[in-house]
């Protein structure tokens, strides 16, 4: 009976400690001076670790810089985070208790297109203006959503460039694969108009699990289907795994794109000189000339040591699009602000915030970027291009 | 249909399985002595993975320099894992197993947090040995064929070591019989031991290799410890022969179902094949039925 008693044990601690979560919720009560704090899920674990770290450092680096000239309407922020473990479901929770115990002023979105479309609803059912600065898909954005905003560019912008270049150079046959999740889906779902309108053929079409680890398989049809351009839609552990799975099976494309993989700063150092030729998509650089960006760029340098990425540069955005909104309602009223958001046109670190109807961004734009001897630079469209493009590609000898 | 492509799905179906058993081993040689399945597996892998990633980058110390250094710590992991916790388990309880699998769980997630520290969420991967070597219009990718290779030969020592040294067969005696082994004079604890000791450094030398095919960080553990056990349940769970040819055959499957069939499919392989073994024949292809 030992083990029973054992069990017994632990929920009653379990349920102490719920209890005791409870009590402390309840007593705390909203004052003038109090800060205005923010709430908002981040992949702090799992699977989107990585970018989720940069989203985080995005929000974080913009309540620092605010706090020390002064808050917002004469008050501090604090931002209330925690780790959804990559995972919708777990977000969700988080969200309601973010909003029903921890009662936040203000929420904010998480990371990733999958996350956001498991916790976009909790916006409209608590009548709370949430701007999303890491959902590229569009698909919460079809919801008919009140209170949602997308703080991103839209997916279809990512792959742009990689049909403009396949049209530039003259490449006629593409193929195709990517994470089976929320964003990349509705990447893939964009691909076959930009295909069409730059004279491209899909020769291969074929999504991969979450969480696959080999690429052999995939990557061996992608051989039979002969592409002159590769393009995957993946994230960051996954363009590691397909690029090795293509020098392994001996495939030379002469355009290597991967959506947002390469994008951060540490690929080159994990693919090495494979890296080299090629092609990303980012939607922030360095090089932009927008509101606050040189600063931004510097103190982010500053503060965490290592250059900042795009999650980094568009979280930050959406700090710097709700300060306008609050500036605009001199108050933290849900309504004028869903309105400013709504209806307003801010100028930001990654471009100029401005959405339709739905809540759907048709103000930032996606950058390509290429790696070029050990370095990420913008190489189109051309008004952003830190250096020419570098075609074909070919592998390092390694 | 080309035969050389099916030649090729053949060929990356093997060395897959090579990785696949590369991952198994050190668990099998936990099991078959212990009965415990060592829950942390995954995370030594990856620990050491990351560890060798690091060696590379910064210091270019290459997987296979580190090897034999990987080995060595694996062990001592192993053996402080037993020692400090395992030992402390009443010999006879019933609910040994059970809390042996909560012991290594903790110990699972205790590494996780440890390789967090120390390596933060990022993804590594060592960019060394990345091209293939060239038969014909056969590819075979140089760090699976060396997986695959290391992976046979641990096999083949273990097997040597079990069957024709007088501590490999303490050990066997040990997996078979606790009591008669007792009564023969052989040490218990000290088979135990040693069998934490060679499965955790076979785990950590195996994560040197991995480091080279996969990008891992401190969550990916747990998806080596999910194929290593499928791998050790088709073989036969202490079964070294049947978990190599567990994992030559899940290598097939994948790659041929990946192929023919598509990803998602391939991926969900190595648990189609779990449930069916266990349905099927418990006991893996050339393990023996249980005795108790």
């Amino acid at each position: 009976m030992k083990p029973l008693r054992a069990s017994k044990g632990i929920a009653f601690l379990l349920s102490a400690a719920i209890l005791a979560s409870f009590i402390g919720a309840s007593s705390r009560t909203a004052g003038a001076a109090d800060p205005i704090v923010i709430g908002a899920t981040v992949a702090e674990s799992g699977a989107y670790a990585v970018d989720g770290k940069y989203a985080l450092q995005g929000y974080q680096l913009y309540v620092n810089q605010i706090n020390a000239k002064g808050g917002w309407l004469g008050r501090q922020l604090q931002l209330k985070i925690y780790d959804d473990a990559s995972d919708g479901t777990t977000a969700l929770t988080e969200y309601q208790k973010l909003i029903q115990q921890d009662h936040v002023n203000l929420i904010v979105g998480p990371y990733s297109s999958a996350i956001t479309a498991a916790v976009a609803n909790v916006a409209d059912q608590y009548k709370m203006p949430m701007i999303s600065p890491e959902v590229a898909s569009t698909a919460p954005f079809k919801r008919g959503l009140k209170y949602i905003f997308q703080g991103t560019a839209t997916s279809d912008r990512y792959v742009a460039g990689a049909f403009a270049i396949a049209k530039q150079y003259g490449y006629k046959r593409v193929a195709i694969t990517g994470e089976d999740t929320a964003f990349p889906r509705s990447i893939a779902a964009a691909v076959p108009d930009l295909a069409a309108k730059a004279g491209v053929d899909i020769v291969f079409n074929e999504l991969y699990p979450h969480n696959a680890s080999d690429y052999t398989a995939v990557v061996q049809k992608i051989k039979q289907s002969n592409p002159d351009v590769v393009l995957g839609i993946s994230y960051f552990p996954d363009s590691v795994g397909i690029l090795r799975a293509l020098k392994q099976a001996n495939v030379v494309p002469k355009e290597l794109f991967f959506t947002i993989g390469p994008a951060e700063p540490n690929f080159g150092k994990e693919v090495g000189g494979d890296a080299n030729g090629v092609f990303f998509s980012t939607n922030w650089s360095s090089e932009l000339k927008t509101e606050g960006n040189v600063d931004f760029t510097k103190s982010f340098a500053a503060t965490y040591g290592v250059p900042a990425d795009y999650h980094a540069a568009q979280n930050y955005a959406a700090l710097q699009v709700l300060g306008a909104a609050i500036a605009s309602a001199k108050s933290l009223d849900n309504e004028k602000i869903r309105d400013f958001l709504a209806t307003h046109q801010v100028e930001t670190v990654v471009g100029t915030y401005h959405v339709d109807a739905n809540g759907q961004q048709v103000g930032f734009d996606s950058l390509t970027g290429q790696w070029q001897n050990g370095k990420p630079l913008i190489v189109y469209p051309t008004k952003y291009a830190q250096a020419k493009m570098v075609n074909p590609f070919v592998w390092a000898s390694h | 249909m080309h035969p050389e492509l099916v030649v090729q799905l053949i060929i990356n179906g093997l060395l897959l399985g090579g990785v696949f058993a590369l991952a198994a081993l050190g668990l099998n040689v936990i099991f078959g002595v212990t009965r415990i399945v060592n829950l942390a597996h995954g995370q030594i892998i990856v620990l050491s993975a990351l560890t060798c990633a690091v060696a590379f980058q910064k210091f270019g110390i290459t997987p296979i320099e580190a090897l034999p250094v990987a080995l060595v710590a694996g062990a001592i992991i192993g053996i402080l894992i037993e020692r400090l916790l395992l030992r402390r388990l009443p010999e006879h309880a019933q609910s040994r197993e059970w809390a042996s699998l909560l012991i290594t769980f903790g110990v699972s997630y205790f590494l996780v947090g440890l390789s967090l520290a120390i390596f933060s969420g990022d993804f590594r991967s060592v960019a060394y040995l990345t091209t293939s070597w060239t038969v014909g219009r056969i590819d075979f990718p140089k760090a699976q064929v060396l997986a695959f290779s290391l992976a046979i030969l641990i096999a083949g020592i273990l097997a040597i070591v079990l069957r024709s040294t007088k501590t490999g067969r303490s050990l066997r005696a040990a997996s078979q019989n606790l009591d008669g082994a007792r009564v023969c004079g052989i040490d218990i604890g000290r088979m135990r031991t040693l069998s934490f000791a060679f499965g955790c450094g076979i785990a950590a030398a195996s994560g040197a290799l991995l480091s080279m095919i996969y990008a891992v960080n401190p969550d990916t553990g747990s998806q080596f410890t999910l194929v290593a056990f499928s791998v050790v349940v088709l073989g036969g769970l202490g079964s070294y022969a049947g978990a190599v040819l567990g994992a030559l055959l899940l290598g097939l499957a994948v790659s041929f179902v990946g192929f023919y069939g598509n990803t998602h499919l391939g991926s969900m392989m190595p648990y189609v094949v779990f449930i069916l073994v266990l349905l099927f024949r418990p006991s893996g292809i050339l393990g023996k039925p249980a005795t108790t």
